[in-house]
């Protein structure tokens, strides 16, 4: 958890992403964002995030993309 | 059978709305269908063979897809972890060959009925500078209603089942009536196969919520098409036909009434469309989120013809920038270069994938292609330049998230707009050219109150009923962008109150329309893509 | 809301009180926006075709309906020269049978026409789907609901007109003519030549014609079917289903593009467009001819010696000087 937080905070520094309730709604991650993260997540836990995983579910809180991380590491 | 003609909106949508009601459960997706046929057989009967051959080509493709998954699943099971492996690749490339035949299939058709003129006139001229006269032949095409909607719609459909997202789905009838369904055949709103195929199966009666609610859209939808983009269509044809003996202000104000004028019809018609389906209970994407309150141009894209951007971003966009081959592209950029370019580069080339796309979608012709790469050009800049800002505004001490700078970002975000749109409307690129250059150099400010503008096919009445328009719709999105829903509030108001907003817009839309004697019929703009 | 408030019956209800409530502004509204008087400035459309409205109560025996062929062709003051009959063209450009039968409607409100001449290759004008309903809609309901037509008058009406009783004042002194001594020769080949093809008429231009033809008689007016010389507009195809057409319904029809030496017409002097439209030479041939046939076949007054008309003599020296023939 606290590497994903460190991704997020390099990412987008000065944003408190644990408070916020929809990450994509808001657009505190637009599409290139995104793009960027997953290449960060891909390379730091050794998972590979598919198109079909990048929906507003899965982006939509810290908690989501963790979910998420997890989801694709155990496959 | 325009959405905004009498035929469409009296006899047609009525019939096929007592018709549905009056069929059991079961049976009413059938109507919806037959519809739809229908409808696309008034408005352009042949080429009604190339919808049909699309809606074959991705329902079997589906099935396939099925019966490999199938297949994989069953045969796993004896397999161990290295023979999975094995058969999982092996059944990836079958995966992909239908996926790609189908999307080959279905592009293919696109392709060729829509930029076989232009690729073949250019290929000609190329060719001419060779001395070999007209190699490839002229053909007159006909393009299919709405085969750049529908199409993108399959793709969509089969990539998704491809991605694995969901099953294909077994019901040909499903998969006809998806990509086909009347409302949205012609202008869309682009929408989602697991989103909206099984409402369009549901059959749920019209209530009369739904029915009111529908009738009021629709009617909403009118209002912004007929009063004011009808209306401001004279002076906006006028000057950008005769564009070199205009003025620089009416120039500008051409550009600026033509952005106008395409966003109060593209809205207005997809308000009636989305209306249209709301009476048979179905629910499609919104494709507007009041774009003139955007902050940037990206934000824009996000508030403007939205199913499409959406479209673009999950099935060009990342399928570009989270495939392999640019995640090793992104990693030697990071070594290389700095971190910061290493991300970007991946999505600046998806980007340029997207744009060219979203360009060459609206048109073949060197026009769209540059309209893509305006947008393209100001996204790309804004990226690069975005940490040279953040550094500005910290030295400078300005709050980029505050209220005045907000209000800039959004004067500064139409303007480029009006420009993107100035070009899409201009005949050609030289046009648009000779547009700015006229714009910039012969602008005689005077125009503005010695009465030129209003004597140029529309008169002073004329603006004013435009702007009270514009303040009319202005009032409705301030209160759409807090989140207020009007249509609920005033249903919730009593009868007299709600009734007379109702009459109020009926009203409106008789009294002020621009239609009757002196009025040409305004063709839909984007029904011809 | 409950489900009691939405039974079938309190929706039927509540959108046929709605609608009522629609229908009743709606007549409000277009008694307030039409014009109130029917010469040009009061923003009337078609002036010329709506002079009837200003003539004496029931003093025009003949109607002539139908596109600009009509009004360039037929002139009211030619007829009333050599016959001393009255009659008046309220023919408008493009003017479909809907529109003959919507215009028919308004001049028998103060008019009491003995014979309407229509004329016919407006019965031939394409039009869709939603063409056809508004002018279906126009023909029954187009002159209680005028707000469609008028609705553009928001911007030039003035606050004295909103309330006030219509009264007519506008003087056309060539009764609906429109008058042109241009000469542009027609010098093509013969556009009549002899077939036994057929072109269709319109279904809905047919249904529309039968309605002209159903309201006569309930007026107890006659009918006659009329074609006037027009190179670009008519051919033998259409004369035979016209023909067709009149014979079925037991209808006199007169097509004046056959025989022309009848009445020595002559496209190098009597169009003023090349063969679409009479001049004022070819209209003055083509009405005495008619006005030959009607003295034969109907029984209609010669109001010369009445002094009741006398403005028509009037107007008649003026319509001279404006035709320099």
């Amino acid at each position: 958890m606290e590497e994903l937080l460190e991704i997020l905070e390099n990412l987008k520094p000065g944003v408190d992403f644990p408070a916020q309730t929809d990450l994509i709604e808001d657009h505190v991650l637009d599409s290139m964002s995104v793009v960027m993260l997953v290449g960060e997540l891909n390379d730091a836990f050794d998972i590979e995030i598919t198109p079909v995983d990048v929906v507003p579910e899965n982006f939509k809180t810290v908690d989501a993309i963790y979910a998420m991380i997890q989801r694709l590491s155990d496959d | 059978m325009a959405y905004s003609s009498i035929v469409y909106l009296l006899p047609f949508l009525g019939a096929v709305v007592l018709l549905y009601n009056g069929m059991p459960k079961k049976y009413r997706w059938w109507v919806l269908l037959l519809a739809s046929y229908i409808f696309y057989w008034l408005n352009s009967p042949t080429t009604l063979i190339f919808l049909l051959l699309s809606t074959v080509a991705v329902y079997l493709a589906g099935i396939f897809l099925n019966k490999i998954q199938d297949g994989f699943d069953l045969s796993k099971k004896a397999l161990d972890k290295e023979g999975k492996k094995q058969l999982r690749k092996i059944v990836g490339w079958q995966k992909k060959a239908v996926c790609a035949f189908a999307l080959l299939f279905i592009f293919g058709l696109l392709a060729f009925l829509k930029y076989y003129p232009f690729v073949s006139e250019n290929v000609n001229q190329f060719l001419k500078l060779l001395h070999l006269e007209n190699a490839l032949p002229s053909l007159k095409l006909l393009l299919p209603l709405g085969i750049s909607y529908y199409t993108l719609q399959a793709a969509g459909y089969i990539i998704d089942v491809y991605r694995g997202k969901y099953r294909a789905d077994m019901h040909l009838g499903k998969v006809a009536l998806f990509l086909s369904f009347f409302p949205q055949i012609v202008e869309g709103p682009i929408a989602r196969f697991d989103e909206t195929a099984d409402q369009l199966m549901e059959g749920n009666r019209s209530t009369y919520q739904n029915l009111t609610w529908g009738v009021q859209l629709i009617l909403w939808g009118l209002f912004k098409k007929m009063v004011i983009a009808d209306r401001a269509n004279p002076f906006v044809a006028e000057v950008f036909k005769n564009y070199a003996e205009q003025s620089g202000v009416a120039l500008l104000v051409g550009g600026i009434l033509f952005t106008i004028q395409i966003y109060m019809e593209f809205s207005g018609c997809m308000d009636i469309v989305i209306g249209s389906a709301q009476l048979f209970g179905i629910n499609l994407p919104k494709n507007f989120a009041r774009p003139f309150f955007a902050t940037s141009v990206n934000d824009f894209w996000r508030r403007w013809h939205i199913t499409l951007g959406a479209w673009l971003r999950d099935y060009i966009f990342y399928s570009v920038s989270l495939s392999k081959g640019f995640a090793k592209l992104s990693k030697k950029a990071k070594e290389k270069l700095t971190p910061f370019l290493g991300a970007l580069i991946p999505s600046a080339a998806a980007l340029f994938c997207v744009w060219i796309c979203n360009g060459i979608w609206h048109g073949a012709g060197w026009k769209y292609l540059a309209y893509g790469m305006y947008y393209y050009v100001i996204m790309l800049l804004g990226m690069l330049l975005e940490p040279l800002f953040a550094q500005c505004a910290a030295k400078l001490k300005l709050n980029r998230e505050g209220s005045a700078f907000r209000i800039v970002r959004i004067l500064r975000t139409c303007i480029l707009v009006v420009g993107g749109m100035t070009l899409f409307r201009a005949e050609t690129v030289g046009v648009f050219g000779e547009i700015v250059y006229r714009i910039f150099t012969n602008f005689a400010p005077q125009h503005f109150y010695d009465g030129t503008l209003l004597h140029m096919c529309i008169d002073g009445w004329d603006f004013i009923a435009i702007a009270a328009g514009c303040v009319v719709v202005l009032f409705v999105s301030i209160l759409q962008e807090k989140g207020y829903s009007l249509r609920e509030h005033i249903a919730g108001q009593n009868i007299v109150i709600r009734w007379s907003v109702y009459l109020a817009l009926i009203l409106a839309v008789i009294i002020f329309g621009a239609y009757g004697s002196g009025y040409d019929q305004v063709a839909f703009i984007y029904g011809q893509f | 809301m409950e489900k009691s408030k939405n039974t079938l019956l309190s929706c039927v209800v509540k959108s046929i009180v709605f609608i009522l409530i629609l229908a009743l502004l709606l007549l409000g509204l277009s008694y307030m926006m039409a014009p109130k008087d029917n010469t040009k400035e009061s923003g009337i459309i078609n002036p010329n075709a709506t002079g009837f409205y200003s003539e004496p109560k029931n003093s025009i025996d003949v109607v002539v309906v139908g596109n600009s062929d009509a009004y360039s062709g037929f002139s009211p003051m030619e007829l009333w020269n050599s016959f001393g009959y009255t009659s008046y063209v309220s023919a408008e450009g493009l003017q479909v049978p809907a529109g003959s039968l919507a215009m028919l409607k308004r001049i028998l409100t103060c008019q009491t026409p003995k014979l309407v001449i229509l004329e016919t290759d407006g019965m031939f004008t394409k039009t869709d789907a939603s063409q056809n309903i508004i002018n279906a809609f126009n023909s029954v309901l187009g002159e209680p609901f005028s707000v469609f037509r008028y609705h553009n008058r928001w911007k030039k009406m003035k606050w004295k007109d909103v309330l006030r009783k219509p009264y007519y004042t506008a003087h056309c002194v060539t009764k609906g003519q429109m008058l042109s001594n241009k000469v542009k020769e027609y010098n093509g080949k013969e556009y009549m030549v002899e077939t036994d093809e057929k072109d269709k008429i319109p279904p809905f231009s047919v249904m529309t014609v039968d309605k002209i033809k159903e309201l006569c008689e309930e007026n107890g007016i006659e009918l006659l079917l009329l074609e006037m010389p027009s190179e670009s507009s008519w051919n033998y195809k259409r004369h035979n289903a016209v023909k067709e057409f009149a014979k079925e319904r037991d209808l006199p029809f007169i097509d004046l593009n056959l025989d022309r030496d009848r009445f020595d017409f002559d496209w190098t002097t009597d169009s003023r467009d090349g063969g679409n439209h009479l001049n004022t030479r070819g209209a003055r041939k083509v009405t005495r001819f008619i006005g030959e046939y009607l003295q034969k076949h109907y029984d209609l007054p010669d109001y010369r010696e009445d002094p009741a008309y006398s403005v028509w003599h009037e107007d008649y020296k003026e319509y001279l000087k404006q035709i320099k023939i």
